[in-house]
């Protein structure tokens, strides 16, 4: 039996995308085998939903992408954070933090 | 900003080769996602069949894509204007109507708005030009006011008068700078002494007219417009000194006047020798 599949919250997408990237440039396809695999097959990126996020979020020049042979040597697409991109992260990863502390102690107490 | 309207022009005019770019890097994230279910022990063809499910459609990714990438609203706009672009070629005398009709309004209010400026926006180049008032005699046997004045009564104005800081007087005539031969008119002023002075007008190079240039009896001097110097002389710096010949009657040049000053008529030239009888008057507060 497969673990419970969660619908990803608006906006968790991208910050799931950039922490990701953060390790070291992927392609997209192990974007989100990794996603899946860290969290244990309860979230996965629809491919329907990353590549126009990595559109985004190549617009908004937080990531860049280049072409690279990959681990069977095939040309893929790799993408990497920029440096408003890191930064980028880190301010949603202490929002994300705060957000979820915040909703956390209101289950716990209200 | 600018980065992301670049990365959408780029997308937009390299549309072709970005599409080629994603469709094969969807065929590789489905090539994995197969190779994947294969590794899990199911058939090829299953296999593609899941991947197909999970990956839906390709289309859709493009479309969104597009959208991610910001090429949507210019597309649009580009596809408007090349729709009206074709409307307009087909209905030509329409067309042509309206860019005339345009082109007329357009026209006239800018010359409309030429004219205005000059005539009621722009003041004169002079120093306080809102303090300076023109002095008529109200003639009322003709019942008509006149700008007019005779020497004679000139001088009593310009001697007896203490509510202006100044009192000036000019009249334009065209005078005859040949000496001989074939007669060379040229627009000019006789204007009073101080003229220059009052109205602020700054030589750019020798002096300007005084009041010791307009007694009777005194020779005559003359003052170059700016355009006059240039047109006539070249802009040559050593005419001050030199003579000028006004209907036959040697002048000698004191000045140039600045450029753009208030001095249309090309020659400012004393009362004197004779000459001018009947003068306008500007005074200043």
């Amino acid at each position: 039996m497969p673990p419970e599949k969660l619908d990803l919250p608006q906006g968790t997408l991208d910050l799931l995308i950039l922490k990701t990237l953060a390790l070291e440039p992927q392609h997209g396809w192990a974007i989100s085998e990794r996603v899946q695999q860290v969290s244990k097959d309860v979230l996965q990126i629809q491919q329907g939903s990353l590549y126009p996020a990595l559109h985004r979020l190549e617009r908004r020049d937080w990531i860049k992408a280049r072409w690279g042979a990959s681990e069977n040597n095939r040309r893929a697409k790799y993408y990497e954070l920029t440096r408003a991109g890191r930064k980028q992260l880190e301010r949603e990863e202490s929002a994300w933090r705060k957000l979820a502390a915040a909703v956390a102690q209101v289950l716990k107490t209200a | 900003m600018l980065s992301d309207l670049l990365f959408r022009l780029r997308a937009l005019f390299r549309r072709s080769s970005m599409e080629a770019e994603l469709d094969s890097e969807l065929r590789f994230h489905f090539e994995h996602e197969v190779a994947k279910y294969i590794g899990s022990g199911l058939s090829p063809e299953e296999a593609r069949r899941r991947a197909r499910l999970a990956f839906g459609s390709f289309d859709q990714v493009h479309e969104d894509c597009r959208e991610a990438r910001g090429v949507n609203l210019l597309e649009t706009i580009f596809q408007d204007i090349r729709y009206a672009l074709r409307i307009l070629r087909r209905t030509p005398v329409i067309t042509a109507v309206a860019i005339f009709s345009l082109a007329l309004g357009i026209g006239a209010n800018t010359a409309i708005f030429t004219l205005i400026d000059a005539v009621l926006l722009r003041s004169l180049p002079l120093r306080d030009p809102q303090q300076l008032v023109q002095l008529r005699i109200h003639n009322r046997v003709a019942g008509e006011h006149d700008t007019v004045f005779t020497n004679p009564l000139w001088e009593q104005v310009r001697g007896r008068q203490d509510i202006f800081s100044g009192a000036v007087a000019w009249s334009d005539s065209q005078f005859d700078l040949a000496k001989g031969g074939a007669v060379q008119n040229v627009n000019g002023v006789f204007a009073s002494g101080d003229y220059f002075n009052v109205l602020g007008v700054q030589p750019v190079l020798g002096r300007s007219l005084t009041p010791a240039d307009d007694q009777r009896g005194c020779p005559g001097v003359a003052m170059l417009s700016y355009g006059f110097w240039q047109e006539h002389f070249g802009g040559d710096p050593s005419v001050i000194g030199g003579t000028l010949s006004l209907d036959k009657h040697n002048f000698e040049i004191i000045g140039v006047a600045r450029p753009g000053a208030f001095m249309a008529p090309a020659l400012a030239s004393p009362r004197s020798q004779g000459f001018s009888a009947v003068s306008h008057y500007f005074l200043q507060p």
